[in-house]
C-alpha cells in the first residue's frame, strides 16, 4: 500500500474513531503527520501513549505509522534507527491491545515493511566490518517475520545468509590477518556450522570448513618455532593432526558433492602426507593429476573459473550500463558486491595469486585500474 | 519494501574464496629440520669434529634442505657455525657431521653408510630398514606423528655419544 493511499484510509477512518472517543493527542498527531510535521506528530503521539491512549490499539498503531514515516523520511539507511524500532514496538503493542483485530491489518503491513528493511540492512552489511550489525538486523528480521507468521521456516534463508556471511568474513581472513584473523576465522566457522546444522550436504560450508581447518593445521606445522625442543614438537604435531581430523570428513563430503574443486584434492593429499600415509597421499595426488587433465579438456567444469567469468561479465554489463566501475560507497547491494569482489582480486594480484589469463580479462574491462 | 536478494552475493563468488595452498605443502619438512637441529644439539661428536663449521649434509628432499637453510644457516652448534650442504651424488659427501638421506634416496643409504665408515658422520635415514643398513637415526611415523628411532650400536661404531635426553625422546633405542 502506498503512503498516500494509507493516509487517506486513515482519514476515512477518523470520524468513526472520533466517535469512539479517540484520544485528542492521537488525533492531533495524525493531523500533524498528514501535514508532514513529523516532530509535532511524534510529540503528540508520544504524549498520547503515556496518557489517554495508553491502552488504545489505534493510538499505538498510529504511533507505529508515524515512526515508520520518520524512519523513511529521516533515518533510512541508518542501521540503528530508533524511529524504526519505536515503530516496530508500537505496532506490536497495538496488535497486543487490538483484541477485536480492528487495526491488525495496518499493523501487520507496517511490521512486514519494517521486517524487510531489517532484512535488507542485514544483506547490505554482510561484510567483515559490519557483520555484527548485520547479525543484529537479521535476528530482528526473523523475530518480526516469525511474529507475523509463527509457522514460517527460515532454513533456506539461514543457509543463504550464513553462507554469505561466513564467506565474506572468510574471504578477508587471509588478506587481513593480524590480531583479528582468529576472530574472523571463528565467526566463519560458526556460520558454516550453522549452515551444516540445517543442510549437511551444503557444498560451500563443507568445503570451507575443510579448507579452513586444513589451513589451520598447516599453519601450525609450518610455524613451529625453530628452537622448539623435541617433546614440544610432538605437541605441535598433535594439535595439527587434531585439526586435520576435523578437516578430513568435511573435505570428503565436499568432494562427494562437487568433485571438481582441486583444492579439495590438495588438502586431502596434504593431510595424508602429514600423517605419513603415503598410500592415500599418492591416491589423491593421482586423482588431482587426473582432475587437472579433465579440467584442461573440459574447462566448463571448473567452478572457480565459471564464477570468475560470470562476475567479470556482470561487471562489464554494469560498466556498459553506468559508464563507470562499481563503487564501494554505494548502497546498491549488487554494485557493492561487485566492488568488493574487485577489491579482493586486486589483493590477489598483489599477492601473486591471480593467473595471467584472469589479469587479462580484468584489464579488458573498460576503465579497469589496479589501484 | 522488497527484500534484497542475498543470493546475489553468491553470484559474485564470495563462497569459495578461501583457498587452500596451490599445491601440497610438505608440512613434515619443517618438523624434520627441527628434529635434525635437535639431534645436532644432543649428540656429542669426537674432539676432531669440534672445530670449523658444523656441516649438515642433505641428500634428496629439497624441502628439508630449504627449511634447514631458512631456519638454521645463521645458527651455531656450540661455537661452530652451521653449514648446510646439499648433495646430488652420494660420492660427493665429505666432511659432514650429520647426513640426512631422504626416503626418495633410500636406495643410496647402504653405499653412503659404507662410504662414511671410519668417519663420525651421523647418518639419518627414513625407511623401515635404515638402522639395519647402518643409519644411527631413522625417521618414521607412529600414531600419524613423525618420530625417530636410534641405533646406539651404530652410534658407538662412529664414536658418537647420544645424549640421554635424545634416547629418552626416541620411540625406541636399539642397543
Amino acid at each position: 500500500m502506498s503512503k498516500r493511499l494509507y493516509i487517506a484510509t486513515l482519514f476515512l477512518l477518523m470520524p468513526v474513531a472520533l466517535a469512539f472517543a479517540q484520544p485528542a493527542d492521537t488525533y492531533k498527531a495524525l493531523v500533524k503527520q498528514n501535514n508532514n510535521e513529523l516532530d509535532s506528530a511524534m510529540f503528540y503521539i508520544d504524549r498520547s501513549v503515556v496518557n489517554d491512549g495508553k491502552e488504545d490499539a489505534q493510538t499505538w498503531m498510529i504511533r507505529g505509522f508515524i515512526y515508520k514515516a520518520v524512519y523513511k523520511e529521516r533515518e533510512k539507511g541508518n542501521r540503528e534507527s530508533k524511529a524504526r524500532s519505536t515503530s516496530v514496538e508500537s505496532y506490536l503493542r497495538s496488535l497486543e491491545l487490538d483484541t477485536a483485530k480492528e487495526f491488525a491489518d495496518q499493523s501487520r503491513n507496517g511490521l512486514s515493511f519494517l521486517s524487510n528493511t531489517y532484512y535488507n540492512d542485514a544483506a547490505l552489511s554482510v561484510n567483515v566490518d559490519e557483520y555484527e550489525s548485520s547479525q543484529v538486523a537479521y535476528k530482528r528480521y526473523k523475530e518480526i517475520a516469525k511474529f507475523l507468521d509463527p509457522n514460517k521456516r527460515f532454513d533456506a534463508e539461514d543457509v543463504k545468509y550464513y553462507s554469505v556471511l561466513g564467506s565474506s568474513v572468510f574471504s578477508v581472513l587471509y588478506d587481513r590477518g593480524g590480531p583479528d584473523a582468529e576472530k574472523y576465522r571463528d565467526l566463519a566457522l560458526e556460520c558454516y556450522h550453522k549452515v551444516l546444522q540445517i543442510d549437511s550436504n551444503q557444498f560451500g560450508a563443507n568445503y570451507n570448513i575443510g579448507v579452513l581447518y586444513y589451513n589451520m593445521g598447516v599453519q601450525i606445522m609450518t610455524n613451529i618455532p625453530e628452537d622448539t625442543p623435541i617433546p614440544e614438537i610432538d605437541s605441535y604435531q598433535e594439535k595439527a593432526l587434531d585439526l586435520f581430523a576435523i578437516s578430513e570428513p568435511s573435505l570428503l563430503r565436499a568432494y562427494s558433492i562437487n568433485p571438481y574443486r582441486r583444492e579439495i584434492y590438495i588438502a586431502l593429499a596434504g593431510i595424508y602426507f602429514a600423517r605419513g600415509d603415503m598410500t592415500k597421499h599418492k591416491i589423491w595426488i593421482d586423482k588431482l593429476r587426473a582432475l587437472d587433465k579433465l579440467l584442461e579438456e573440459q574447462p566448463e567444469l571448473n567452478q572457480a573459473l565459471r564464477d570468475f567469468n560470470e562476475t567479470v561479465a556482470d561487471i562489464n554489463k554494469f560498466v556498459q550500463d553506468n559508464g563507470r566501475l562499481p563503487s564501494l560507497s554505494t548502497e546498491n547491494f549488487a554494485e557493492k558486491s561487485m566492488a568488493k569482489w574487485m577489491e579482493r582480486v586486486r589483493v590477489d594480484k598483489t599477492n601473486g595469486h591471480l593467473p595471467n589469463s584472469s589479469i587479462e580479462k580484468l584489464e579488458a574491462i573498460p576503465g579497469w585500474t589496479w589501484d | 519494501m522488497k527484500k534484497l536478494l542475498i543470493i546475489a552475493l553468491l553470484s559474485v563468488g564470495f563462497v569459495f574464496q578461501g583457498m587452500a595452498q596451490d599445491e601440497v605443502v610438505d608440512v613434515n619438512a619443517r618438523v624434520k629440520a627441527l628434529y635434525i637441529y635437535n639431534f645436532s644439539k644432543n649428540v656429542d661428536w669426537p674432539k676432531s669434529y669440534k672445530k670449523g663449521n658444523f656441516v649438515i649434509g642433505v641428500i634428496g628432499n629439497e624441502a628439508v634442505y630449504k627449511k634447514l637453510i631458512e631456519l638454521y644457516s645463521t645458527k651455531t652448534i656450540g661455537a661452530q657455525p652451521i653449514e648446510i650442504k646439499q648433495f646430488s651424488k652420494s660420492s660427493d659427501i665429505k666432511g659432514c657431521h650429520l647426513i640426512y638421506v631422504a626416503n626418495s634416496r633410500s636406495s643410496s643409504l647402504p653405499s653412503i653408510v659404507k662410504a662414511q665408515s671410519g668417519t663420525s658422520a651421523l647418518v639419518i635415514g627414513e625407511n623401515d630398514d635404515a638402522l639395519g643398513q647402518g643409519a644411527v637415526i631413522n625417521f618414521l611415523f607412529s600414531d600419524q606423528k613423525l618420530k625417530f628411532t636410534i641405533s646406539k650400536k651404530n652410534a658407538d661404531k662412529r664414536d658418537l655419544f647420544i645424549g640421554q635426553n635424545l634416547e629418552k625422546w626416541a620411540l625406541s633405542v636399539e642397543r
